[in-house]
């Protein structure tokens, strides 16, 4: 086995490349449990420093990864520039319900999260306004049917929660409640109201000392009142996530047009940290590389200011959104916006990002298409 | 001589990949130096390569070599096209008025069909008011070699571009001149602008002595509209005949994002205002830059704009280096591709409401058929040789050779 070093830029560099320009795909043996489902899942793990890096097809990429069974080496034009595993899914997306089923088959996620499906239906798109850059509206939950009453969401989500009752039983320790945007006359009491009969499943399900490890995340459009947060905090909520995405405010009313003010989601994340704490309380995601440097990082330091914990993502397409055809930003320039904003963080008292970090986890929500 | 044929999507898809090739130079060309850098003219199409990098780049996939005249380009090493570097026409060795200046050395344009005439001094209202254009980094660069620019709206000297434009009509050369600049300041968009214009017109008819010439020319103011739109009249009395007014995003809402200097409402009527003076087509043109902004919005403003007799013409994104959007993707070739098709939908659909039909525009300029500037220009063609409204290959590009095609 290869002596482990520590990330080096170069390293950091190359995972950001792999993602902003993608990379042709080369199979020869696949592992049992790898779906390639159009290669969402190829996560790849670096031999020499551990650093995971998600990838994305691009059949006009200079980049190849070629997969041999676990192996992965990464090429440019036939040049070799690293080798890599490709990563072990975490051990408890294959327990088995009581039914026999996987996990992973019955509740989406990823290797570090559930995700509990909320809203079947997002508001901004069926105004006509979805956002520009976001596959999930205008596609899986375009097609999502007729809007759930509470009742109907609520048995919706009983075999995912059963799911991840098993997953948690087994290590999972994160929780995301998510969906399409809800109508705005849901955003209060209605979506307390869910939260509610979700918390009280798994409540009823698991015991006190566990339920306090697991991180319980909603993702939603900011409520207008928000005395919602205290309701939900008291419901053993830890944290609140509202996804501004866009940080300048002409790029978010072009991209996110749906999202209404932006001000009052800004707001909203200053009263949730108020209520769930500073620099984790309440969680943001930034796309980044579909609005210009400058803007994006004035937005990110002002929040960031007011400890609202970022979350930037590197932008991918996202079919069928609007923007799909939109190509990444370069790597440069992905670097360079990484960078920035680490020493934001650490201007701030938060740690900067790693390089392990520096990359995306929007492939997360590939996974609704 | 390859046999001429007609443009074929692959033809269109290749000059869209052309700015990302490596260019290998074996040998170089024997033509001599032009103003606008070296073009290649593809054997077989005519279609015209511009924008070659003339760096060496092993990694693209997509490599030409030259070698003297010839050019082979290659995709992952199979040979895809072949062609000759252009020949620079006859009057860029004439002489100006000095006795030893070179036209070509003055000629003001980085590409042959079209040459411009600078309005003002050097300034961009919108990079100096802090609220540039994203996309465009021509006036931060500008201003990085500039200790001390001009005044705001002074007046450059351009006697000898001027000389030059005239002396390259007078023997041949055919296109659009564009009085062009930094967006003007509000303040000196009323009578300096006038003004200014016609001053700018006055030389060229002194330098030119034939209003027939001027007549085959498109001459297009390209700026911010005048505070009174009224003002067109004039300048058509100048001998403008085409304005050029670019909103350069078409969805609101990406416009304001984007050009936060400019108003969608003033650069729309002023176009609608040029189209009405100056005839539908020809007489109205906004470019835009085609990958800002998401499809659904670009192809219903274009749809707006060309239905209100406005000629939209796409410039494909690349990210200027200095420009607040510098290192932001690009879209894919085949968002590039369908957005051509889906545009060009357009204009064959509105193109007969138009002064000339588009599908019969023979006119120097903008709206000529059979251009091949964009690769966007290279699809018209290729829908106008389905339609057998062309015949292969393509005319002359900027008017040296005598027009006897079609």
């Amino acid at each position: 086995m290869a002596e482990k070093r520590k990330a080096t830029k170069k390293d950091e560099f190359l995972k950001i490349r792999l993602l902003a320009e993608g990379v042709r795909y080369e199979v020869e043996g696949q592992p049992q449990w790898f779906t390639v489902n159009k290669f969402t899942d190829v996560v790849v793990v670096f031999d020499n420093c551990d650093m995971v890096a998600e990838t994305r097809e691009n059949p006009r990429s200079r980049l190849t990864v070629s997969i041999d069974g676990h192996d992965v080496t990464i090429s440019e034009m036939g040049e070799v520039l690293d080798t890599g595993t490709l990563q072990p899914t975490a051990p408890w997306r294959n327990a088995l319900m009581s039914d026999g089923t996987k996990v992973d088959y019955a509740v989406f996620g990823t290797n570090g999260t559930r995700f509990i499906d909320t809203f079947n239906r997002c508001f901004a798109y069926d105004s006509g306004k979805g956002c520009k850059f976001c596959g999930a509206g205008h596609g899986y939950y375009a097609e999502g049917g007729p809007s759930l009453s509470l009742s109907g969401i609520l048995q919706r989500a009983e075999r995912p929660i059963e799911a991840t009752v098993v997953a948690i039983e087994h290590g999972l320790r994160n929780v995301l409640l998510i969906g399409g945007a809800a109508p705005p006359e849901q955003r209060d009491q209605f979506t307390t109201d869910l939260f509610e009969g979700i918390m009280n499943r798994f409540r009823a399900c698991l015991d006190d000392d566990l339920l306090s490890q697991v991180a319980f995340t909603p993702s939603v459009y900011p409520p207008s009142d928000f005395g919602q947060f205290h309701k939900w905090k008291a419901l053993s909520i830890n944290a609140v996530e509202m996804d501004c995405q866009v940080m300048d405010p002409a790029y978010f009313k072009a991209i996110c047009p749906g999202r209404g003010d932006q001000k009052h989601w800004f707001e909203a994340q200053e009263a949730a940290v108020e209520v769930f704490g500073r620099n984790g309380g309440c969680a943001a995601s930034v796309i980044l590389g579909i609005e210009p440097m400058d803007g994006m990082l004035a937005g990110v330091e002002e929040r960031v200011s007011k400890g609202v914990k970022i979350t930037p993502l590197m932008y991918k397409p996202f079919p069928p959104s609007p923007m799909t055809a939109m190509q990444p930003a370069t790597a440069e320039w992905y670097q360079e916006a990484f960078g920035k904003i680490s020493e934001i963080f650490v201007r701030y008292g938060l740690p900067a990002m790693d390089g392990a970090e520096r990359q995306s986890r929007l492939a997360e929500q590939t996974i609704y298409v | 001589m390859t046999e001429k044929r007609n443009i074929t999507e692959e033809d269109v898809l290749l000059k869209i990949r052309i700015p990302d090739a490596g260019v290998e130079v074996k040998k170089p060309p024997t033509t001599a130096a032009v103003p606008w850098g070296p073009r290649l003219i593809l054997d077989g199409t005519d279609i015209v390569l511009r924008r070659l990098t003339m760096l060496p780049n092993p990694q693209a996939p997509l490599q030409i070599v030259i070698d003297g005249n010839d050019a082979t380009i290659s995709d992952m090493g199979k040979v895809v096209a072949t062609g000759k570097m252009e020949e620079p026409p006859t009057w860029c060795d004439m002489l100006m008025s000095d006795g030893t200046t070179r036209v070509g050395d003055v000629f003001p344009s980085n590409m042959p069909t079209e040459c411009y005439l600078l309005l003002g001094g050097g300034g961009c209202f919108a990079y100096d008011t802090g609220r540039t254009c994203r996309y465009c980094g021509f006036y931060v660069e500008a201003a990085r070699g500039m200790p001390s620019p001009p005044p705001t709206g002074a007046r450059p000297s351009q006697e000898r571009a001027i000389e030059a434009v005239a002396l390259a009509a007078k023997n041949g050369w055919r296109g659009c001149i564009q009085i062009v600049g930094g967006l003007l300041p509000p303040k000196l968009r009323g009578e300096w602008f006038t003004d200014t214009v016609e001053m700018i017109m006055t030389q060229f008819r002194e330098f030119l002595g034939d209003d027939d010439i001027l007549a085959e020319l498109q001459i297009a103011v390209d700026n911010a509209p005048p505070n009174d739109l009224g003002e067109f009249h004039k300048w058509k009395g100048f001998g403008i005949s085409s304005i050029e007014i670019d909103t350069e995003v078409l969805d609101p809402d990406w416009f304001k994002a984007i050009c936060p200097a400019k108003s969608k409402r003033l650069w729309d009527e002023g176009q609608e205002a040029a189209a009405e003076v100056f005839g539908r087509g020809r007489g109205s043109s906004n470019l835009f830059v085609l990958g800002l902004e998401p499809m659904a919005g670009m192809l219903e403003g274009v749809e707006e704009r060309v239905s209100k007799g406005v000629y939209v013409m796409p410039s494909p994104f690349t990210a200027h280096p200095y420009a607040p959007m510098a290192g932001m993707g690009a879209p894919s070739l085949e968002w590039f591709r369908e957005a051509y098709e889906k545009i060009i939908d357009i204009y064959l659909k509105y193109g007969d409401t138009f002064d000339i039909p588009l599908t019969d525009d023979d006119r120097w300029g903008y709206t000529r058929r059979g251009r091949s500037l964009y690769a966007w220009d290279d699809d018209m063609t290729r829908r106008l040789q389905e339609m057998g409204k062309l015949p292969p290959g393509l005319p002359s590009q900027y008017g040296i050779e005598p027009v006897s095609w079609v």
